[in-house]
């Protein structure tokens, strides 16, 4: 048993139900692709799946609550989840959405049981996901394990590979890696089952299916050779800042931007390190988030350039048509990504003894009253015919 | 079709707007200017002052001012008045009369009556 499997049924719509624990919990839900055409997922009351029209989704289901799907916040979900795994194990392949395998080996020890080590990795995902977790020799094995298991249950196969196929034997052929085509391909023949796959040459497998084929009769006679793909981790930080009003104004904007950038480069996380990489997201009131990337081409260090970047960056993009700012803002939220080691540089010939004073005391309050105590005074929008509008105090933060 | 929720899903650093509307109590006389007003004894706790409601906050609050302690103070002349109206175009929109007064006892006031509910403000200009 050297590979779990963590798997999450119905991603999407626990997504959704999760965000609207307070409302339209009790009726079906259908998450719909932005376009509002086709099924992305339901709830297993709304009689419908994936693929289906949206037209015949609510035709069959008119009762069904029906949402748009929010890829951005699905994806954002899902890395907290693998980001918790990488915390449990040393090896971790995120598959894809919603499925997630983890290598076993020498973590027994660590846990002090499999139990303890499953336990640990059943707790990566929160409980509102129920979340399935099978363990067996290889990945696939595993899928199956944990898909056929109960949630928030662990399912481990026997050890023996005999056994293990024989609980596999009776799952549709579906299961395996192959696209509908190919798998209609074998209903065609009379195969339904991996059992029944399993019972067939390989060659003649090879013969209609090429490679794929050849690949599910292996995976089909537990014999699976896939390597786990560890997730690469990139360290990263991010900073946010609410609006005490949705703001309308560039000035505002920039105003958010160098508060927040200046907040994010502080952050004992960064240290010295340079960063290649500045997302931006935009929470905008009535409207999706205004998401952008900057890449620069050579590493900063200094947050007011990066600022001032992605400022432009900002800037460029107003000017485009249709504006993608379509609404007031009421949250910033910059993450700095790629992580590079510190740009050396020159230092100041005589140290700056009172600045580093001054940096310590606030340091000292800071920890004291567990809040940042100090602030400046920055204007914000100087030019507002509504005074409360012009100044404001932002905090003092001092890495 | 249900609207995406936006969920916030963290508070993140926050600024605090200075200058923000002081809650006053003022009698108004002719043309609903105003007449007299406690805006010079108000004394806001320091609880008060590190409140960081945002204006539409202030301004909606259904809480009664407090009870004046004792005669307003008289309104001796008008200096200026001026409106200001703004964000229109959204659910709460700004519509705000401001009145620069000198009071009796010789201090010069700027207060404004918010044209939505009409309550009565302190805020320097």
């Amino acid at each position: 048993m050297n590979t779990a499997c963590l798997t999450v049924t119905h991603f999407p719509t626990r997504c959704e139900k999760q965000r609207r624990q307070n409302s339209d919990l009790r009726r079906p839900l259908i998450v719909c692709d932005t376009a509002g055409i086709n099924v992305v997922d339901a709830t297993p009351e709304a009689n419908t799946r994936r693929g289906d029209s949206l037209d015949v989704a609510r035709a069959r289901c008119p009762d069904a609550v029906v949402v748009h799907e929010d890829r951005d916040h699905y994806s954002d979900q899902w890395k907290m989840v693998i980001n918790r795994l990488t915390h449990v194990a040393d090896r971790v392949e995120d598959a894809r959405r919603g499925c997630a395998y983890v290598a076993l080996r020498g973590l027994r020890l660590m846990y002090g049981g499999q139990m303890n080590v499953l336990n640990a990795i059943m707790h990566a995902a929160p409980a509102w996901m129920s979340p399935r977790l099978g363990v067996a020799h290889g990945k696939f094995h595993s899928l199956c394990a944990a898909i056929t298991g109960q949630p928030s249950v662990p399912n481990i196969l026997p050890s023996s590979m005999d056994d293990a196929r024989r609980v596999v034997d009776d799952m549709p052929v579906g299961m395996l890696p192959l696209e509908p085509r190919q798998v209609l391909m074998l209903h065609d023949f009379g195969i339904f089952t991996i059992g029944q796959l399993s019972s067939q040459p390989m060659s003649a497998i090879q013969a209609q299916l090429g490679y794929v084929g050849g690949r599910a009769w292996e995976l089909a006679n537990g014999i699976d050779k896939d390597p786990l793909v560890h997730v690469e981790q990139s360290s990263s930080v991010a900073q946010s800042m609410q609006f005490q009003w949705p703001v309308v104004s560039i000035d505002a904007l920039k105003f958010g931007i160098h508060s927040v950038m200046q907040d994010a480069f502080n952050s004992s996380v960064r240290g010295n390190r340079t960063v290649e990489r500045v997302d931006v997201a935009l929470n905008l009131e009535d409207y999706p988030d205004w998401k952008l990337s900057r890449t620069f081409k050579a590493p900063i260090g200094e947050a007011t350039e990066a600022a001032q970047r992605v400022i432009e960056a900002i800037e460029a993009e107003l000017n485009s048509e249709p504006s993608p700012m379509q609404g007031p803002i009421n949250k910033i939220t910059v993450a700095l990504a790629k992580l590079g080691p510190p740009r050396s540089e020159q230092g100041a010939l005589w140290s700056e003894e009172r600045t580093g004073d001054i940096n310590t005391a606030i340091r000292q309050i800071t920890a004291r009253t567990g809040m940042p105590a100090l602030s400046r005074v920055v204007e914000v929008e100087p030019w507002s015919r509504i005074p409360e509008r012009r100044q404001a105090l932002a905090p003092v933060t001092v890495r | 079709m249900v609207k995406n929720p936006r969920t916030q899903t963290g508070t993140g650093t926050s600024h605090r707007p200075l200058n923000m509307p002081i809650p006053v109590t003022v009698q108004t006389g002719q043309e609903e200017s105003p007449a007299a007003t406690d805006a010079l004894r108000r004394r806001h706790t320091a609880e008060e002052r590190r409140t960081d409601y945002t204006h539409r906050r202030a301004l909606r609050t259904t809480r009664p001012h407090p009870q004046s302690e004792g005669p307003l103070v008289k309104v001796a002349s008008i200096i200026d008045m001026w409106e200001i109206c703004d964000e229109w175009w959204r659910k709460d929109p700004i519509k705000r009369r401001y009145w620069k007064v000198k009071l009796e006892s010789g201090h010069d006031l700027t207060l404004f009556q918010d044209m939505e509910n009409g309550r009565w403000f302190q805020q320097d200009y």
